[in-house]
């Protein structure tokens, strides 16, 4: 398809129907099913060697991380099943997803939800993630006789025809950083917008001997993508004081630093050397594990939202209790993602339960973090209801 | 005399004495660069406190370094988190801040006065932009003093102006960007009146001008002699065109040969600049693809992953010293790769994912276009 060809409003308009048209009669379930059992079958197949090269270029990540993670993302959204209760008939509802290129595929639940709703949906991704969504919907044409609904090109952000997009969607879902969100917000008030902001995710630790699985579970959680995700780990909080917080930071750092080597690029070290600088300039004698090569753990007394800095830059901190930790993020309780949990498997179970009813609704596993499933409320929106229902 | 008079006094006799530009240092300035490197190293370790406490913890004291390549870097994203400077904040006269990136904020770097900056920026331009002229007619289309006073490229431009620049100059960018229409009938203006002139742009400001032209069709040939002058500020945008088609459309839509489309290279951290430029190749018998510093700054290679220094001509990420950089910091790690050898660099962007990122940052903002 050539997107070069939408510029104005009414091309999109046209777009918009022509996807609808062709969504006419799809079952949900079916629909789900079929894009489910792809993802199934792509996570276990080895990547490609061409996608994976135009995403390293494109999003500066290394191969093997991209190669891991895609799996990850693959295998998690092959689980879950959206809830169409309370959608009464097709939506038609013409749907525009502003997509980040933090990490890949962030458009992807979003679209394909949508378009199992019957909306038409069409995607404007970013130049640093342009290949993954369109490589799906390459596969899925192989794969398929059906339609798949969705459309998706990097139109750049300042071209005309990603405002004739906007203006022509019903609905908006975008994800960005803060100030991307908020302006969406405020130029398409009139319109509907979810926004996906500015998140991050923490690890809980229940015991200062975790087992080497569960240290290398945690390292996944926090370098895959190298830091770059709403549900990357960029603190952990120890459940005890400060001499089990130090005891679990020292035996953690060599292992993150073992996994963060092998999706590392060149050059990973300097931002293991900035933090570093940042904090010798500063005078701040925290403890501190770093690793010339990809990875640097910190330990501070308490919680400490300026360093959090991407780039397996990572806080192991006490905190008394899940309480305590909440505390400690303060203001920034709000922009938190998910919880890994390193956890003795007896206790999991409730620690879940606790974090959820802190309104946390997204409390994983070590080593699982990065799997969303396919029906997960990313920001407690639920898709497809919030957009088509009532 | 007071420390700091003194050195900025040897360090003004040195702009003076040196060449503009050479290819490689002459060994009567290395070894006045060398002492003068290891005496601003010995002023910024006393009165920097900040940085003492860092070169202490790299075991790195004026008793220690001995050469100025041993003198300790700070990456140049500390800029962001910690003042850097080598006097109370209070009596700092000037602050220019980096432009817009991802980060929660920019970085800032703080001058008691401008005097270093402002006389080696000058004398490099002249030297690298604009052969034997002494002013030419001149267009701005890049920040300046006036709409962006916290900008240090824009501080240039502006001194440039003033110095070089003819009667009928003009500054034709705000923060709202480029003035296309006004641009035109500038350069309309002067194009018709057959004098040579020079543009001073950001790689952006310029895109947008020409992406402007070409939408109408106009082209304006430019007089013989005429040259442009761009630098990557992109006050928080990104250029999605690459360099070389920046190069052939604005060669084509001003009817000018593409060796008259010089190139700086500088960041608000520094307070000189590298330049690449046909002028100084032709001069110097350098390879027109080589970027050029003044005797007053020096770089170095080093290997991304360990920041140990590389040997000359190896492809590593940059280190600069900055004799310029008197009241902060004059050893800056960047996140840029490149080749050096000598005063001449070749660029090769920056580190891969070098900008640090925090969930979905990356998502490029659409207000940008809008303001």
């Amino acid at each position: 398809m050539n997107c070069v060809q939408y510029k104005t409003a009414a091309d999109f308009d046209a777009l918009f129907n022509q996807l609808a048209q062709k969504s006419e009669g799809r079952n949900p379930e079916s629909y789900l099913e079929r894009w489910q059992g792809l993802w199934q079958r792509l996570a276990q197949e080895p990547p490609e060697p061409s996608l994976l090269s135009g995403m390293a270029q494109a999003g500066a990540m290394s191969k093997a991380d991209l190669s891991a993670g895609l799996r990850v993302i693959l295998t998690g959204l092959s689980c879950g099943r959206p809830d169409f209760s309370g959608i009464k008939a097709p939506c038609r509802r013409r749907v525009a997803i502003v997509a980040a290129g933090n990490i890949p595929g962030v458009a992807v639940a979003p679209a394909v939800a949508q378009a199992a709703a019957g909306c038409p949906v069409v995607v404007k991704l970013s130049r640093s993630e342009p290949y993954f969504l369109p490589w799906l919907l390459e596969k899925w044409q192989e794969s398929y006789a059906e339609p798949a609904g969705i459309v998706a090109h990097p139109w750049p952000a300042d071209s005309p025809a990603t405002e004739a997009l906007l203006s022509s969607a019903e609905t908006i879902l975008a994800f960005g950083n803060d100030f991307t969100v908020w302006d969406i917000r405020d130029t398409y008030r009139r319109k509907q917008v979810f926004g996906f902001g500015q998140k991050f995710s923490i690890a809980w630790a229940g015991s200062s001997e975790p087992s080497p699985e569960q240290l290398r579970a945690l390292a996944h959680d926090v370098a895959l993508f190298r830091q770059n995700g709403c549900l990357s780990v960029q603190v952990v909080f120890v459940h005890g004081g400060k001499q089990e917080t130090l005891d679990f930071a020292r035996q953690f750092a060599p292992v993150l630093d073992d996994v963060a080597r092998q999706f590392a690029l060149p050059g990973a070290g300097l931002q293991s050397r900035q933090i570093q600088d940042e904090l010798d300039l500063l005078g701040v004698h925290w403890a501190r594990e770093c690793r010339p090569h990809a990875s640097c753990v910190i330990m501070p007394e308490k919680f400490q939202h300026e360093f959090m800095r991407g780039g397996c830059v990572v806080q192991v901190v006490p905190g008394q209790n899940i309480a305590d930790a909440i505390a400690q993020i303060g203001s920034y309780w709000p922009s938190v993602q998910g919880v890994s949990l390193v956890w003795p498997e007896a206790g999991c179970r409730e620690q879940q339960e606790l974090w959820n009813q802190q309104g946390v609704g997204y409390v994983r596993c070590a080593g699982q973090m990065q799997a969303p499933p396919l029906d997960w409320a990313n920001g407690g929106i639920e898709l497809p209801r919030a957009v088509c229902a009532g | 005399m007071p420390q700091r008079a003194v050195l900025k006094e040897k360090i003004l006799n040195f702009i003076d004495a040196s060449p503009a530009f050479s290819l490689s240092p002459g060994t009567e300035h290395e070894q006045e660069f060398h002492h003068l490197a290891l005496e601003v190293f010995a002023y910024q370790f006393e009165n920097n406190e900040a940085y003492q406490r860092l070169c202490r913890l790299r075991n790195a004291t004026p008793e220690t370094v001995q050469r100025w390549q041993d003198i300790p870097a700070v990456t140049t994203t500390s800029f962001k988190s910690v003042p850097l400077f080598c006097h109370p904040l209070e009596n700092a006269g000037f602050v220019f801040y980096t432009s817009g990136t991802t980060r929660t904020q920019p970085g800032e770097h703080y001058f008691y006065d401008l005097d270093l900056y402002k006389k080696g920026s000058l004398k490099s331009f002249a030297a690298a932009c604009l052969d034997d002229r002494q002013r030419l007619p001149m267009l701005i289309i890049g920040p300046s003093a006036e709409f962006f006073p916290h900008s240090s490229l824009g501080r240039m431009f502006s001194w440039c102006m003033r110095e070089y620049g003819e009667d009928g100059s003009a500054i034709l960018f705000t923060p709202r960007g480029v003035d296309v229409e006004f641009a035109c009938d500038w350069l309309e203006e002067y194009a018709g009146a057959g004098k040579a002139l020079i543009i001073l742009a950001t790689s952006l400001a310029l895109a947008d001008l020409v992406t402007a032209l070409e939408e109408t069709g106009a082209r304006i040939p430019l007089p013989a002699g005429s040259r442009i002058l761009d630098t990557g500020g992109s006050k928080g945008r990104h250029l999605t065109i690459p360099r070389a088609e920046l190069l052939q459309r604005t060669a084509s839509v001003f009817a000018l040969p593409e060796t008259m489309i010089f190139n700086e290279y500088g960041m608000t951290e520094m307070s000189s600049q590298y330049y690449q430029t046909s002028i100084l190749s032709g001069q110097l018998g350098a390879d027109p693809a080589v970027h050029l510093s003044s005797p007053w700054l020096r770089s170095l290679a080093c290997d991304p992953d360990t920041l140990e220094l590389l040997p000359e001509g190896s492809k590593g990420i940059l280190r600069h010293f900055d004799l310029l950089n008197l009241d902060s910091v004059a050893m800056l790690q960047t996140e840029d790769l490149g080749q050096v050898q000598g005063h001449s660099l070749i660029l090769h962007g920056r580190l891969p994912g070098a900008e640090p990122r925090g969930c979905s940052l990356l998502s490029e903002s659409l207000l940008s276009y809008r303001q």
